[in-house]
């Protein structure tokens, strides 16, 4: 009988959504952290099936990983300090180009001069870009969880086309996970998602997109229209008035189509068929 | 008089060492292959298309020692898109460990034979030793460049997992099977 949990839909979906909505909604209920941190925990369970616990070699890949757990333990001390000063947008987003820079340091240096600093600029402006805008609308759940719901699914299955399954499903599996936490923005009062979200899914989202340009076949103008993601997800008109599962939903099919144009893009770039 | 000795040996060393035949592998003529499980279901074929390195034996001594430098980026299953997952950071992660290398430690010659050659095996900068078992070999006058030729096939088994290229275990296998079909030209 085939294994159910061999199924990458499953390792990089299903299983992290329903970790994220556990683990969050424990979380928030016993007050030890915002309901954010499923996110982490779903990303946690893609990583042990894609990845296991191997850290050896330390490639982009698994530097990655320790930056999302780095992230997201930054996150839940700034949760826990109750730190919103003014400007954190911008300190997060420095702290992702840091973060960047070691993970795609080594693959810049083997480039030459002018190709090196449009790539290094790239990469700091992308990831800065994203994880900026994830910050920025902590306030709004909806329309924060909601960009990582558009950007993972965007980013996985743009990764998939440019020949990286790892990358995709870890992608995704934020993208399932930051999906859970919207569910429990929606069914827990007063509840944000809290920085334990916000800094992880930025960092993670902006740095895998950038990886998956250097390290495999994205071309990197696929990244532009993902960047769009954040200003639909801020920018798509919808009422405090309305049911918020309403809401929900307007600002998820956003951000979907914008990663669907993204998808339509990269699939036209890459030019061929699928493989498997 | 220890002194003589000590210089004659001295001397001596780099001599010894000079008789020992120095090749340039061939890369026209050098493939490294490899097998693996798809899913279960049939065993994939696949080689890099791009190596070098150095031989250097001494028949007379029955020693030798080979280095062959792989270039991860031009693995070829004959198929453009599985090549270029191959390549990405799922299994060889070319654009950041781009060399694979493998280096001899001991060669182990019966009769005029080479039959075996152990040594490290080094994939994303992983290294692990590894014994080859060489199935054929002959060094001799190639028959059209008229040049001194040496070639030998060997093969063995790893598990990638060893080397930390883990993704999608254990669907797709991981034990790898290793075939080189080796020549090189005498300098």
């Amino acid at each position: 009988m085939t294994n159910l949990l061999d199924f990458p839909e499953i390792q990089s979906a299903v299983l992290p959504f329903l970790i994220a909505v556990l683990i969050g909604a424990a979380s928030a209920r016993f007050g030890l952290a915002k309901c954010g941190i499923g996110m982490i925990a779903g990303f946690i369970v893609t990583v042990l099936f894609v990845n296991g616990i191997s850290l050896q070699p330390l490639t982009a890949a698994r530097k990655i990983i320790l930056l999302g757990i780095a992230a997201a333990i930054i996150g839940a001390v700034a949760d826990h300090r109750d730190a919103h000063w003014p400007g954190r947008p911008l300190y997060f987003a420095m702290l992702s180009v840091l973060a960047s820079a070691w993970v795609l340091g080594l693959a810049l240096s083997r480039k030459n001069g002018l190709e090196m600093l449009a790539a290094g600029l790239g990469i700091m402006v992308y990831t800065a870009w994203i994880t900026y805008w994830i910050d920025r609308l902590h306030d709004n759940e909806l329309r924060a969880t909601s960009i990582t719901v558009g950007l993972g699914v965007g980013t996985g299955l743009a990764a998939i086309i440019g020949s990286s399954a790892l990358f995709g499903q870890l992608a995704i599996s934020i993208g399932a996970s930051g999906g859970a936490v919207m569910l429990l923005g929606l069914l827990l009062k007063n509840n944000k998602p809290g920085s334990v979200f916000t800094l992880p899914a930025g960092v993670l989202l902006g740095i895998i997109g950038c990886t998956t340009v250097a390290f495999a076949e994205l071309p990197w103008t696929v990244l532009v229209v993902l960047g769009l993601i954040p200003l639909a997800a801020r920018y798509t008109p919808i009422e405090e008035v309305w049911p918020r599962w309403i809401q929900a939903a307007i600002l998820t099919i956003s951000t979907l189509v914008c990663a669907g144009i993204a998808l339509a893009y990269a699939w036209y770039m890459a030019g061929s068929s699928s493989y498997s | 008089m220890r002194k003589l000795i000590l210089a004659a040996a001295v001397i001596a060393l780099p001599v010894s060492a000079a008789l020992a035949d120095s090749y340039t592998i061939d890369p026209e003529h050098t493939f490294p292959h490899f097998a693996i499980s798809h899913l279960g279901f049939s065993t994939m074929h696949g080689r890099f298309d791009k190596s070098s390195g150095k031989l250097n034996i001494d028949m007379a001594k029955k020693t030798a020692s080979v280095e062959i430098v792989i270039d991860a980026t031009s693995v070829d299953t004959a198929h453009v898109k599985r090549d270029q997952h191959l390549k990405s950071p799922d299994f060889f992660n070319a654009a950041e460990f781009p060399e694979i290398k493998f280096k001899s430690t001991k060669v182990t010659f019966t009769g005029d034979k080479v039959t075996s050659v152990d040594g490290d095996l080094t994939i994303m900068k992983t290294t692990k030793p590894v014994t080859l078992t060489v199935t054929s070999m002959l060094c001799a006058v190639h028959a059209m460049s008229k040049k001194n030729v040496c070639g030998f096939d060997a093969n063995t088994k790893i598990k990638r997992s060893d080397f930390g290229v883990n993704y999608a275990l254990p669907a797709i296998g991981d034990e790898v099977a290793l075939t080189l079909e080796v020549e090189a030209i005498k300098d």
